[in-house]
């Protein structure tokens, strides 16, 4: 009788098949956007809401599961598009295997970051990555004769499958859709495994899961390299997709506005960053109109949504979903009566 | 069972515990009392490998295990409850108490289920309530949970920080009624209370810490008659 209890699907399966389904929608939604898109520049935009939408589902498992402060994630973006990128416009080295490469490099240096920072409880990874982003900086505009310096990387060719080129915006929108789809199962089966959960009772609280005996370190530390070779894959589709790569697209400040994305989205959440993803790729267009404006418009704006709503987008939606509901209730039993 | 030698431990430069010494035998429940800011939270950090900065000798079963980082001491069977019962608030009750075994997750599914019923045996709304995310249980709730959750570890020696705070009276007694319970059926408890009456009543001897140092040991029924601690802990 307990073998079944246990064995009984809980709440967390039941929600898994639902979100399963949800992203399954969500997904085939997106596969008539360009038949739909009015024009080539929505298409692009799409494409970089893919690749955003993976930097910040990947951040949002160190920030929102395991409850620690990443700012290099900019960084790692930049490593994984510059090491595609140069690997491929320098040595002529396949696209693919430069992807692979750029995963490599990400996931190994935060191999080297997490074990000396992620063993001391407290900020310590914030600080440390503050420092490798800066590092990160300095290279990519130094290291001249490899990355172009602040002049750019240039002549950095596209993927290319069964000979044919991914360079339109059609094309690289639906080799984005696969990746970013498959990338983003992959997130929410880790999230709903076993190991998930000893993630997010990190969250929660670190001092409970470490009374109970979990490793936080080796969660931390798993985590913290998953989430950089993604980053990695977002930068060599970045790289192979506008076929440039510039050191300011991978700066301090993409880092804090990555993070506070996860924050907008609503962290510890797996819809968050789809809410962060969106805001990030279409609110800077929205707010050209504003020019030099358009940093100040949008960090404001942020500040008020995190004020209003600390548990960011998706907190907000569950508010009003209680508004509608309370407000409708009552009529209801009114009726009844 | 459990044999502490001057215990030195702090935070930083802050010395909190000076040359603390006290054992547990197999079968007790001890008590530490003291007021807030007197080293019982620090104690049980200590013990449980959850503060490092300790020096001195923390033998439990004849090992030492003052070196040994967390995780190895709950393998021992050292289960530490923690102070404001820190369940994780969106996992259900059911996903809690898993975590609770986590050390034992090689054991598999078949060799928890004793272990949940008798979780669910000692708290039967705990059982109810198996699907429901923990952040929605009430306090007492919670702290049976976290309870439970230390019980899934099968401790021999479970710890408690402060099981009463924050909770009302009458949950406050179903708590220690169950600590007593615990204690019939085999487990030793070490527990840290600011609710002297209470930790009196259920255990055999207690220590009275001041200040990072122990300045009273004895039986319980000699320290409830003990003129200090009357004045000091109980208000009479």
């Amino acid at each position: 009788m307990t073998d079944a209890a246990i064995g009984a699907p809980t709440v967390t399966t039941q929600e898994g098949a639902h979100t399963r389904r949800m992203l399954a929608i969500l997904w085939a939604i997106l596969l008539i956007f360009p038949l739909i898109a009015p024009n080539n520049y929505i298409i692009n935009l799409a494409v970089f809401f893919f690749i955003n939408l993976i930097l910040i589902a990947s951040l949002n498992l160190v920030i929102g599961y395991c409850g620690q402060i990443s700012l290099c994630h900019g960084a790692f973006f930049g490593l994984g598009a510059y090491a595609s990128g140069v690997l491929a416009a320098k040595f002529d080295v396949s696209p693919w295997l430069g992807a692979v490469v750029a995963m490599g490099m990400t996931g190994f240096s935060a191999l080297l970051i997490g074990l000396p920072a992620l063993r001391l409880r407290g900020h310590y990874l914030a600080m440390a990555t503050l420092g490798f982003n800066a590092i990160m900086t300095v290279l990519f505009n130094e290291m001249i004769s490899l990355t172009g310096g602040p002049n750019g990387l240039t002549g950095v060719p596209p993927f290319s499958l069964f000979g044919v080129d991914i360079v339109t915006d059609t094309t690289f929108f639906y080799f984005a859709w696969v990746v970013t789809g498959v990338l983003m199962l992959l997130i929410y089966n880790l999230i709903d495994s076993r190991f998930g959960r000893g993630m997010r009772t990190l969250a929660t609280s670190e001092i409970a899961a470490s009374s109970l005996g979990i490793d936080s370190f080796r969660y931390k530390l798993i985590v913290f390299v998953a989430s950089a070779l993604m980053a990695g894959i977002a930068g060599s589709m970045y790289v192979h997709f506008i076929n440039f790569a510039s050191p300011e697209t991978f700066s301090f400040f993409t880092s804090v506005f990555l993070v506070v994305m996860v924050a907008v989205g609503g962290w510890g959440n797996y819809w968050g960053p789809v809410f962060g993803a969106l805001i990030y790729t279409a609110v800077p267009e929205l707010l050209r109109a504003f020019k030099d404006l358009e940093i100040f418009v949008f960090g404001l704006s942020m500040v008020l949504v995190l004020l209003f709503f600390p548990d960011g987008v998706v907190g907000g939606i569950r508010l009003a979903k209680g508004w509608i509901l309370r407000a409708y209730t009552p009529k209801a039993g009114d009726a009844g009566r | 069972m459990l044999q502490v030698e001057r215990l030195n431990a702090g935070y930083g430069n802050i010395e909190v515990l000076r040359d603390l010494s006290l054992d547990v035998n197999q079968g007790e429940v001890i008590c530490l009392i003291g007021s807030n800011g007197a080293g019982k939270s620090t104690t049980m950090g200590a013990l449980s490998g959850l503060l490092r900065q300790v020096t001195g000798s923390i033998v439990f079963e004849g090992e030492s295990i003052e070196w040994q980082p967390a995780e190895r001491i709950v393998s021992r069977g050292i289960c530490l409850v923690p102070e404001g019962r820190r369940v994780f608030q969106p996992l259900s009750v059911l996903e809690n108490l898993e975590m609770g075994a986590y050390r034992r997750r090689k054991e598999g599914r078949r060799a928890l289920a004793t272990d949940f019923d008798l979780v669910y045996g000692i708290f039967p709304r705990l059982k109810e309530r198996r699907d429901q995310p923990a952040g929605t249980l009430s306090g007492g709730e919670q702290q049976m949970l976290a309870i439970g959750r230390a019980l899934m570890s099968r401790p021999r020696l479970l710890m408690l920080d402060e099981p009463s705070m924050g909770l009302a009276p009458l949950v406050v007694r179903e708590i220690f009624d169950v600590i007593a319970r615990l204690n019939a059926e085999g487990i030793t408890i070490l527990l840290a209370e600011q609710n002297a009456r209470m930790a009196l009543d259920v255990a055999s001897r207690g220590y009275v810490l001041q200040s990072g140092q122990i300045v009273l040991a004895a039986d319980a029924a000699a320290l409830e008659a003990d003129d200090a601690v009357r004045e000091a802990y109980l208000g009479i």
